[in-house]
């Protein structure tokens, strides 16, 4: 018999937390979003920097999983799911103190978006940034098998956008970028534009506007772990490699990279977090030694983090190059 | 059949890790290997090295320690799909080997000779002046 | 066994990634040494949907071709095939088994070993019939066992040897005396041409050859799935196959054609898939997605249903019914995409599993009345 913790019980907490908070974890959104502060970034521009919220979220994802971990197939395994279906937890901007996330993490996350504002500033990409329309994809709606769902959070969420004038989006991660690109054109009918800030940059490179500011022959030589929808759905693996080869860099990678990327086993950490850690633990053992190793998803880099794998974000390195 | 099939079909059986021996006069050569169970092959597929024999030569072939195949220079076609159909214009009742008998399902450690020959020889018909070290060139 | 007990058992990891390492490697070079290939998976997937559409058709001109060689059966489900086969076999008989996932399907050894002597002959079938498990994978079963754990279990038998070889060499004399006195030999089918009515085996071992060939009669199971039009097509068929396993060409290509023949068509739950399933019909069962899925490489089998495991067993079990703890395992995939990358008939799996938490959701839920199972492909063509 496969045990795991019960998969509906999950699906309720997610689509519920999603109705109460605009999130998945059922964070207070305007915690999610103070990460632009100082930056002077409009409000109004028809072009946006939307994070969706992920990379904020995985501080606290690492929390909870780092429970469920803990208490995967123990005795109090049934426990931890009824504490999971309660109704105290429901309402659930009271998660955050009880989780007692380290500020110094939700300060690392920010701070990886604020690398990446920074490089579009440099990089002069006029873009802004509203935190009231910084919204959840929904996608895990449609990772889970509720369409339905997905279509309503997606239709609401495109209806924000369009009522306050937004044309373009500019993404940061891939589940984010896989929803806008592919899902929303389908399940809505959103006209939104949407870029990877990397695709931004690389666009860059093409006219010849970009250039490394620190000392790339410093740099070692780095391995990237494709997302799989970057990687494989999406098929952008070329974009980051373009990147750091052009400013100097080299990329070395295994067999299982692009669209033939192997997965870090983030997306089952709430059902099984014990089979994610190895997961992540065994696709870090295959990339290490190749260079410096680096990925572009909030989802990877935490899962990878909760295993003391040494992962860092494109953001990061990059951000070091040149802002 | 063209020359390039020739060397094609004896590239793929050693790929294939059969012994390949190449003779002007097949039927001769055979009489060589008495102990051995001699089949005459219906055809035989270029690219990957399956030789096709008709039914008759079923139970006696799969019983055999050591299975040789007489390949003539006619029965040569580019892949299975042409070799099937040589083979099925010969007889209703057809069957295929290209190697010896293998098992590798105890930790995938090769072993020949799993239940069927542990050893499969093609002897070819080949042009007098042709031995194995010039075709291959 | 438990999802931590798996995590475990490294030997599920160091089999699965042994056969990746030696087979992956082949496949890839099959690809590119013969470019036809992928030209004829994309040819196999249009067929095999083509057929999937209008079973009743195909399977009646199948039956009424093969009546004109053979003893030939209908069977509605996994019950009604073994009763069918126990009919023809009786009691107190010798059988030889080729390894076949849909005798696993149908549980067909167990039900004759209540009467009969029966033997698997695949030497990884034979190590999983001895050893009470269901296969690892479906064309190296025995994957996650070590060769001192095989000399442990084959010794049940009075099989001996120190190595893989010496216990090869046992196994081959053991069974050899057991296929020259059988009554029966039975086997699946891996394609099957409708307008011929021929049966297409391939393998490696020559065990398939001998099932077939030497008892007094020949009991072939012949799914749904594996009608194809023509020869060539089922040609096709059995070369893709092989060429994604990695095995390829494959040692032997048996057409059975004998007097004793009896066919048995099984449908169980083929011609009734919901849609959004049908997909997974036109798998060939290479399995090549249970040694590239990351998830089935760490815990392997535990990840599945009752015999069809890990990307593609899921989609399977869901159409043979056979789905257990049905939506909690589908929770287990991480919706990677790698199993629809290297499939050769590139079915959407990921989809096929979002679709299965949909439907499974609303059907297992107390509160809802589960949903009716449409004849989706009926009458289309």
């Amino acid at each position: 018999m496969v045990s795991l913790y019960k998969p509906r019980i999950i699906a309720d907490f997610v689509r519920e937390s999603i109705k109460k908070t605009g999130n998945p974890l059922g964070v207070q959104s305007s915690k999610l979003t103070t990460w632009h502060e100082g930056l002077k970034l409009s409000e109004r521009s028809k072009r946006l920097l939307f994070t969706g919220l992920l990379y904020q979220l995985s501080p606290y994802t690492v929390r909870i999983t780092e429970i469920l971990s803990r208490f995967e197939e123990s005795k109090v395994e049934k426990l931890v799911e009824r504490l999971i279906q309660s109704k105290t937890l429901r309402v659930i901007s009271s998660l955050a103190p009880i989780l007692k996330v380290p500020k110094e993490e939700k300060e690392y996350y920010n701070g990886i978006i604020r690398k990446i504002a920074q490089i579009l500033l440099k990089q002069k990409v006029d873009f802004g940034y509203n935190p009231g329309l910084d919204l959840y994809s929904g996608i895990l709606f449609y990772e889970i098998g509720d369409e339905e769902g997905f279509a309503e959070h997606a239709s609401r969420v495109v209806r924000i956008l369009k009522e306050k004038g937004v044309e373009e989006v500019i993404t940061i991660d891939p589940h984010t970028t896989y929803a806008f690109k592919v899902l929303y054109p389908e399940y809505t009918d959103s006209e939104i534009e949407v870029r990877t800030y990397f695709e931004l940059l690389d666009d860059g490179i093409e006219y010849g506007k970009i250039k490394p500011l620190s000392d790339v022959e410093s740099v070692a030589p780095v391995t990237l772990h494709d997302p799989c929808y970057y990687g494989r759905y999406l098929e952008l693996s070329n974009v980051p490699r373009k990147i750091l080869t052009s400013l100097g860099i080299e990329v070395i990678d295994v067999r299982n990279s692009g669209k033939l990327t192997s997965c870090c086993g983030g997306p089952v950490e709430s059902f099984s977090p014990n089979l994610s850690e190895t997961m992540a633990k065994y696709r870090a053992e295959e990339l290490k030694g190749k260079g410096c190793m680096v990925t572009m998803c909030p989802i990877c880099l935490s899962n990878f983090k909760r295993v003391r794998a040494p992962f860092i974000d494109f953001a990061e390195l990059l951000g070091g190059l040149y802002v | 059949m063209s020359e390039n099939y020739f060397k094609m079909l004896i590239e793929a059986l050693e790929r294939n890790s059969v012994e390949v021996i190449l003779s002007p006069n097949p039927k001769e050569e055979a009489k060589k290997y008495a102990g051995a169970v001699v089949g005459f092959a219906a055809s035989a597929a270029a690219d990957v090295g399956v030789i096709f024999f008709t039914g008759s030569e079923l139970k006696r072939s799969a019983l055999a320690d050591h299975h040789v195949a007489v390949v003539e220079r006619g029965a040569i076609m580019p892949d299975i799909i042409a070799a099937y159909r040589l083979a099925l214009s010969k007889s209703g009742k057809i069957l295929a080997s290209s190697s010896a008998s293998k098992t590798a399902d105890i930790e995938g450690k090769l072993v020949w000779g799993m239940h069927g020959p542990r050893k499969f020889t093609v002897i070819l018909e080949a042009e007098k002046n042709e031995d194995s070290a010039s075709v291959k060139e | 066994m438990r999802i931590l007990q798996a995590l475990r058992n490294k030997s599920i990891r160091e089999g699965l990634l042994r056969s990746l390492g030696n087979l992956g490697a082949m496949v890839e070079e099959n690809l590119k040494r013969y470019p036809y290939l992928l030209e004829y998976a994309e040819e196999l997937k249009a067929a095999k949907l083509e057929v999937a559409r209008n079973y009743d058709y195909w399977l009646d001109k199948a039956v009424r071709r093969a009546e004109e060689k053979a003893s030939v059966y209908i069977a509605k489900d996994g019950e009604e095939a073994c009763r069918i086969i126990g009919d023809i076999i009786g009691r107190g008989k010798l059988i030889v088994k080729a390894k076949s996932m849909v005798s696993e399907e149908i549980g067909l050894r167990s039900y004759l070993e209540a009467e009969n002597e029966v033997w698997e002959t695949d030497l990884g079938e034979l190590i999983i019939q001895l050893s009470n498990q269901k296969p690892m994978h479906v064309i190296a079963p025995a994957v996650h066992f070590s060769e001192r754990e095989v000399i442990r279990i084959l010794g049940k038998l009075g099989i001996e040897g120190r190595n893989a070889e010496e216990l090869a060499m046992a196994v081959r004399n053991f069974l050899r005396q057991k296929f020259l006195k059988a009554d029966f030999g039975i086997s699946g089918c891996n394609a099957f041409a409708v307008e011929t009515a021929r049966i297409f085996l391939v393998e490696n071992e020559g065990n398939i050859r001998l099932t077939t060939s030497l008892p007094k009669a020949y009991i072939a199971i012949v799914s749904l799935e594996k009608l194809l039009p023509n020869d060539e097509l089922a040609l096709k068929s059995i070369i893709v196959q092989s060429a994604f396993v990695g095995t390829f060409p494959p040692s032997y290509i048996n057409i059975p054609e004998r007097d004793g023949t009896h066919i048995v068509f099984l449908d169980n739950g083929r011609s009734e898939v919901e849609e959004g399933l049908e997909e997974q019909l036109t798998c060939v069962k290479c399995g090549r997605c249970q040694l590239e899925c990351p998830v089935y490489q760490i815990i392997g089998n535990v990840w599945g249903g009752e015999t069809y495991s890990g990307p593609m067993g899921i989609g399977w079990s869901a159409i043979t019914n056979t789905l257990e703890n049905s939506y909690d395992m589908l929770f287990l995939c991480t919706l990677c995409g790698k199993c629809e990358e290297i499939c050769p008939m590139k079915i959407d799996i990921p989809r096929i599993i979002r679709h299965l938490r949909k439907t499974l959701a609303i059907s297992e839920d107390p509160h809802e009345p589960p949903p009716k199972k449409v004849k989706f492909f009926k009458n289309q063509g």
